[in-house]
């Protein structure tokens, strides 16, 4: 689908491809957690494809090894077959690893990367940060994009956490072609999007925020993060939304805004006292994919328990938009995938 | 204030232009009564530090007859050199009622529009029904209030009942809506039901960011009543000032002012919202923000939140990290700032 995609034709490539949801695709597990499941993959994929998502970011800080990580890539890629982008997160521990995974990665077929900084990455100036961006994009012909997080720390850099100075800087590299704002301050996004919409596909998690900067930006895309929270392949609210926005149907869209509402509120209740953390809930993010047919199943640890009351939020969303998955909870934690096998 | 409930939104155009804080009332130490040097004292400092307007918040445990001279007394200290307005969120609509009235005579020029507690909306005509008569019943402005304390999520998920506040921003001296929501979706409602018809303000902290968007896009002029002293002194106005380079199209100014003020975030933003979300405010630190930056401070009636130290410590971070030394003492502050300079 996008190997042949040369450096130099990646920003066009990407305000082309750019367009509607991307969701998070995180590992399956054997039921001893030993190994990866390629047929859970898999299945997530295909979901994937189902909800009308235009690509799926392969979350690889997920406790896997890099041979895993690779793997985990390869089988997704197999089974998108064109049919939808993989992306994949850049969160190896050193620039060397995260080199060597996006080498695999345009091998076996993905089509764009999220550029993240290791734990011990502490930049003393923007310089350090434009460098380090700039050994990436060198090392892949793949597309890039920029991660706004205040995970990364860099408010020594800029009060808002964004190394504005490198970015400026970086979003002229020819494979540098979009930025996710992770973050939640409206001020950091109202200047990202002033600063880089013209030049790069600019999204913001916040999907309520969408329709209005519409009125003033070329907002087309939103992601990387579970959409699935607000819909089934049957009832794809959020992707509606989306669709009725880019076709300039803003009474439609806000219509369907409205509906999926209460998944939403929900998703906010349980994730958003998370956010301080820096890293997310794979399992609770698994259980919204699995409420819609995703595969489910445990990670592996370190990682964050499961408790029956975020259970019972997140379901009692999903069911107040139409989503009402008949599978009891016990049947979460192994995945779909293990149990057709141990069921036979 | 002479003008007529038909000239209510033309007024609002001109005179509802800049950042409006909440006033609150202050008492003795024993709390038995009113304590008007503070109040007067209080005034003082919004006018020092650059609001256009002061909002009396009576929701603080006053009889009505209190309410009645807290707006007074605010009324004649400010003496035209700044607007009055006051919340009507009171345990009836008859005193709100009594409140308008006595309001629009001593001088008061806005009012926040709210609903009793035991008011529980079967339809959107029952909102309209109520709040007509309110309306009919002044001269002065109104401001409606999108708020989560109503509880009309019942009528729409976003928490206001569009169909009900469709039908009110038709009327003449409705001029205003405060958007209590920082869910972008719902400020993006607002803005494009209301925009055309009246005020949209910024109604909570965090839609500060987006002013210059809110500006551009809907010609957005003024921050509703809410405890701004939190990102500002009378001698580093950052919020009036940041409100002002937005107006006058001085967006460099403006982001510079915003990054400034928001250095101190993190430490205060959790502390801030807890309160909110109860559907009720944290009157003793809403105070403790404006006494450490000048205001009378002092104790509030019960029922109260109580003041806890974590919060005095983050408050003092949070001033420090945006440039700003923090009042001292403490011990000041129990007592309120004009009670104990005079002991």
């Amino acid at each position: 689908m996008t190997q042949t995609i040369a450096k130099s034709e990646r920003k066009a490539w990407a305000r082309e491809h750019f367009l509607g949801l991307e969701n998070v695709l995180m590992p399956s597990f054997s039921a001893d957690l030993r190994e990866l499941d390629d047929d859970g993959i898999r299945l997530d994929v295909r979901q994937s494809i189902r909800h009308g998502f235009f690509s799926s970011l392969c979350a690889l800080e997920t406790g896997l090894t890099m041979d895993e990580k690779k793997r985990m890539l390869t089988v997704a890629c197999d089974e998108a077959g064109g049919k939808i982008g993989i992306a994949l997160s850049l969160t190896g521990e050193t620039i060397d690893e995260n080199i060597e995974i996006l080498q695999h990665a345009e091998k076996a077929g993905a089509t764009h990367a999220l550029l993240s900084y290791p734990q011990s990455f502490v930049p003393k100036t923007q310089d350090d940060v434009y460098r380090f961006g700039k050994a990436i994009c060198d090392a892949t012909n793949l597309g890039l994009y920029l991660f706004i997080s205040d995970k990364f720390q860099m408010h020594h850099l800029h009060p808002s956490g964004v190394p504005f100075d490198a970015y400026e800087r970086l979003a002229d590299e020819p494979n540098l072609v979009a930025m996710k704002l992770g973050g939640m301050d409206l001020g950091m996004i109202y200047e990202c999007f002033e600063r880089f919409s013209g030049r790069l596909a600019v999204t913001t998690v916040n999907i309520g925020l969408i329709p209005l900067l519409r009125k003033q930006y070329d907002v087309r895309w939103t992601g990387a993060w579970t959409a699935e929270a607000l819909q089934s392949p049957e009832r794809p609210h959020a992707v509606q939304f989306l669709d009725h926005l880019l076709a300039g149907r803003e009474r439609e869209a806000m219509a369907k805004y409205w509906e999926m509402a209460p998944a939403l509120g929900a998703m906010m209740r349980i994730m958003m006292p998370l956010v301080p953390t820096g890293l997310y809930h794979w399992p609770l993010l698994k259980f919204q994919q699995w409420l819609s047919g995703g595969n489910g199943g445990m990670t592996r640890q370190p990682v964050m328990r499961v408790f029956d009351r975020d259970l019972m939020v997140i379901r009692g969303g999903l069911r107040a938009v139409g989503v009402d998955c008949k599978d009891p909870n016990e049947d979460f934690f192994a995945g779909r995938s293990v149990l057709a096998r141990q069921r036979g | 204030m002479t003008v007529s409930r038909q000239h209510r939104k033309a007024w609002a155009r001109e005179a509802l232009v800049g950042v409006e804080n909440a006033l609150l009332p202050s008492f003795t130490p024993d709390l038995r009564t009113l304590d008007e040097e503070g109040i007067r004292h209080d005034v003082r400092q919004a006018i020092a530090h650059g609001f256009f307007s002061t909002m009396c918040a009576v929701e603080t445990g006053l009889t009505l007859a209190e309410a009645k001279r807290f707006i007074a007394v605010a009324c004649d200290e400010a003496a035209g050199r700044i607007l009055v307005s006051f919340t009507l969120l009171n345990d009836s609509f008859e005193d709100s009622l009594e409140l308008l009235a006595h309001a629009e005579k001593v001088g008061a020029s806005h009012a926040l529009l709210g609903y009793p507690q035991t008011f529980r909306p079967g339809t959107p005509k029952d909102i309209v029904d109520a709040t007509s008569r309110l309306a009919e019943a002044t001269n002065l402005g109104l401001v409606m209030y999108a708020s989560d304390k109503f509880d009309f999520v019942r009528l729409h998920p976003s928490q206001i009942p569009f169909e009900a506040y469709d039908a009110l921003a038709d009327l003449p001296n409705v001029v205003s809506i405060k958007v209590g929501f920082g869910d972008p979706a719902t400020v993006f409602e607002a803005f494009e039901r209301y925009g055309d018809r009246v005020l949209v303000n910024v109604g909570t902290p965090f839609l500060l960011g987006l002013f210059p968007l809110l500006r551009k896009q809907y010609g957005a002029q003024w921050f509703g009543g809410g405890s701004w002293e939190m990102w500002q002194s009378p001698e580093k106005p950052y919020i009036v000032d940041y409100h002002r380079a937005v107006m006058a199209g001085d967006l460099e100014r403006a982001r510079d002012l915003y990054w400034q003020l928001s250095r101190g975030n993190a430490l205060i933003m959790g502390s801030v919202a807890s309160g909110g979300n109860a559907g009720m405010y944290h009157w003793p630190f809403g105070k403790y923000i404006s006494w450490s930056v000048g205001g009378n401070g002092g104790p509030m009636r019960e029922p109260a939140m109580r003041l806890m130290t974590p919060m005095i410590m983050a408050r003092k971070a949070q001033l420090r990290a945006i440039g700003i030394t923090p009042r001292e003492p403490d011990d000041e502050f129990r007592v309120g700032r004009v009670r104990y300079c005079s002991n």
